[in-house]
């Protein structure tokens, strides 16, 4: 497995701690922050035989509307189409093109854009079925192909969709050599996971059948409960985010202008298998909790957990801390290969952070909302169960 | 069975010497005819619907093939279709099925055999759709041929059948048969009916139950492993046995080298 930068806003961030402090083995370059002249960036230099690049045609539909970002650019993309222009053969096109231009630019590994905005699984498996068709014809050597699942929300939610989805993927016809997989979560308000445990079993499902036909896997845009799936099958790339708009796949971020404010931003911790909001820290502190939940051997942690930090969700530090103690987390469980062993560690780990949380309240910490245990028990029953 | 008496005219056209009935009548009628000194297969199609034309094209698209019967002449006579196709000497493998239990050389063999036969058509998006004991014969030579097309699909055009309607035989159907999802037929359909006939064959009773509210009733929950005695044959029908057909073997090879021992 390949933990893998989303690289966005402040990407420096990623490159930096890939470079400095081996957080990381791979990059995934978003085009709508870095557009068509990310070859260019001089931060982004070293880097480049390491990546990929996810083109993002998620917001077709909406084109006209769309907060493009940089995605305009690229002149095949989608967010330059006029609504007279939209048809299913002009969106072949873009794909089409989206391809070359990766092969062009060289990188070995292609990604291949889907619409998440195709509502029939129909018109999925009819793009699917269309482009692989394309890419059998044309496949170059020494390129690996990976096509785009974009799961919506009401398609990831119902198990019969999703197996018409995998069925056309793995047919025998198919000649990716895997699949680059995004999944709309929506979690609850103010909430940073999803609890509907159909999501995580349809998911997993997802991960583990593509897997099982020898395809490799890409979990794009993965939040933490990246865990979760990996405990249960391998994922050869599980990408890592520092915001949270590159670690949750969201439509609306295609569609609307989603500039964050102010915030003081999130510790993540190791031990609780959450973030928890830099200001319940301080109860955390005053009742002498603090090192029930910090990260060990964690620079970023040590200097965001001193007394008198000054807590911004924009400053490096912070971020450095989830890029670190994810990329551990996700490396130690991929480390184990036989997957019922696997699985138990996960257990293990989702067992100790149920008892941590229940350590603070006997010591009067009583964290809620998204920095509460809203998805430990889910996740642990889950487990048990699959 | 209904007897039907071929007519001295239809003899003469034919060169028929003897004949026997082999099948009931209705919309194809089939007799075993001595012609010229040689057994051969003659159906008589009274209307030749989708599922008979493709019947006829599959016969005549593989009419060479070895292991499925080979379709010696085809025309219309007093507005019926007549086909003669090549007579299988031997025996169906539901008369059979003592031979093979508990023997798992023989039974992976014939499914390597029949996966070998069906591997073209596989290829060519046909899919049998009714595998089961009565539609394979057992040659004297001891190979097996695959009979009875009658509902393949042709997965690349529009269905004929809707899924629930199709006249498959319920005991070897598949879950997505079961549950009327025709989007969902393909070849890995055919591998998991041919699970059941391995696992029928060793075992010497049908996996999911006996009768169509049993099998129906398995097909509501995901498939628990089997366990047969035999490590071989376990892997060959735990592969292929999974509700969803996502998670079967997805190249036909995958199916052949689970016939290997």
């Amino acid at each position: 497995m390949k933990v893998t930068h989303v690289l966005g806003h402040n990407s420096n961030w990623n490159v930096e701690s890939y470079l400095q402090h081996d957080i990381g083995d791979f990059f995934l370059i978003t085009a709508f922050t870095h557009g068509a002249r990310f070859d260019t960036k001089k931060g982004l230099l070293p880097i480049l035989p390491f990546s990929m690049i996810d083109l993002q045609f998620y917001g077709k539909k909406t084109s006209g509307d769309i907060t493009k970002g940089s995605l305009s650019e690229f002149p095949f993309h989608p967010a330059n189409c006029s609504d007279e222009e939209v048809t299913s053969i002009y969106f072949d096109n873009c794909l089409k093109q989206a391809i070359k231009y990766q092969e062009d630019k060289g990188f070995k590994n292609i990604i291949i854009p889907h619409f998440y905005e195709n509502e029939e699984v129909s018109d999925i498996v009819s793009t699917i079925k269309n482009i692989n068709h394309h890419v059998a014809k044309n496949k170059l050597d020494g390129r690996k192909y990976f096509m785009t699942l974009a799961f919506a929300n009401h398609i990831i939610i119902d198990k019969a969709k999703v197996e018409e989805i995998l069925f056309c993927c793995t047919d025998m016809d198919i000649c990716f050599d895997g699949y680059f997989v995004t999944c709309e979560n929506k979690p609850e308000t103010r909430k940073k996971l999803t609890t509907d445990i159909k999501i995580l079993r349809n998911l997993s499902n997802v991960f583990k059948t593509l897997k099982i036909q020898q395809f490799e896997t890409i979990y794009a845009y993965a939040n933490w409960d990246a865990i979760v799936i990996l405990a249960q099958t391998d994922i050869d790339y599980v990408t890592i985010g520092t915001y949270e708009n590159l670690r949750k796949f969201d439509i609306v971020r295609f569609t609307e202008d989603q500039s964050g404010g102010g915030s003081k931003g999130y510790y993540f911790s190791e031990k609780l298998l959450n973030m928890v909001k830099a200001n319940d820290l301080t109860s955390l502190r005053d009742l002498g909790q603090l090192d029930r939940i910090k990260n060990e051997r964690n620079i970023f942690s040590d200097i965001i957990l001193r007394r008198g930090y000054d807590w911004n969700i924009h400053k490096p530090d912070v971020n450095k801390n989830y890029l670190l103690s994810i990329n551990r987390l996700l490396h130690a469980i991929s480390a184990k290969a036989d997957l019922s062993e696997r699985k138990k560690y996960v257990q293990t780990l989702v067992q100790s952070a149920i008892d941590t949380y229940n350590e603070l309240e006997n010591n009067y910490v009583y964290l809620d909302n998204e920095s509460g245990n809203y998805h430990l028990n889910i996740w642990k029953s889950y487990l048990a169960s699959s | 069975m209904r007897s039907i008496a071929l007519s001295d005219s239809f003899l003469e056209y034919f060169k028929i010497d003897n004949y026997l009935q082999a099948a009931p009548g209705g919309q194809k009628t089939v007799f075993i005819v001595d012609i010229e000194g040689k057994k051969i297969a003659l159906k008589i199609i009274k209307t030749v619907d989708e599922r008979l034309e493709r019947e006829i094209k599959i016969s005549e698209k593989y009419a060479t093939h070895i292991g499925i019967p080979s379709l010696i002449r085809k025309e219309e006579y007093n507005g019926d279709t007549v086909i003669l196709e090549e007579y299988i000497e031997g025996h169906d493998l539901s008369e059979l099925i003592d031979q093979f239990v508990g023997d798992e050389k023989k039974v992976l063999d014939l499914m390597y055999r029949v996966g070998i036969i069906l591997q073209p058509i596989w290829l060519d998006r046909y899919v049998h759709r009714d595998l089961k004991p009565h539609n394979i014969r057992i040659c004297s030579s001891g190979l097996p041929v695959v009979l009875d097309f009658g509902i393949a699909r042709a997965l690349d055009d529009d269905t004929i059948t809707a899924a629930g309607t199709q006249p498959l035989s319920w005991l070897y159907a598949s879950p997505e048969q079961y549950h009327g999802k025709k989007e969902l037929i393909s070849y890995r359909t055919d591998f998991f009916c041919l699970a059941i006939i391995a696992y029928r064959l060793f075992v010497g009773r049908l996996p999911f139950g006996e009768s169509r509210d049993e099998v129906a009733e398995s097909f509501t929950k995901p498939l628990a492993k089997v366990s047969t005695g035999s490590t071989v044959v376990d892997n060959f029908c735990n592969a292929m046995f999974h509700i969803n057909p996502s998670q079967r073997p997805r190249k036909i090879e995958a199916y052949l080298n689970l016939t290997s021992i």
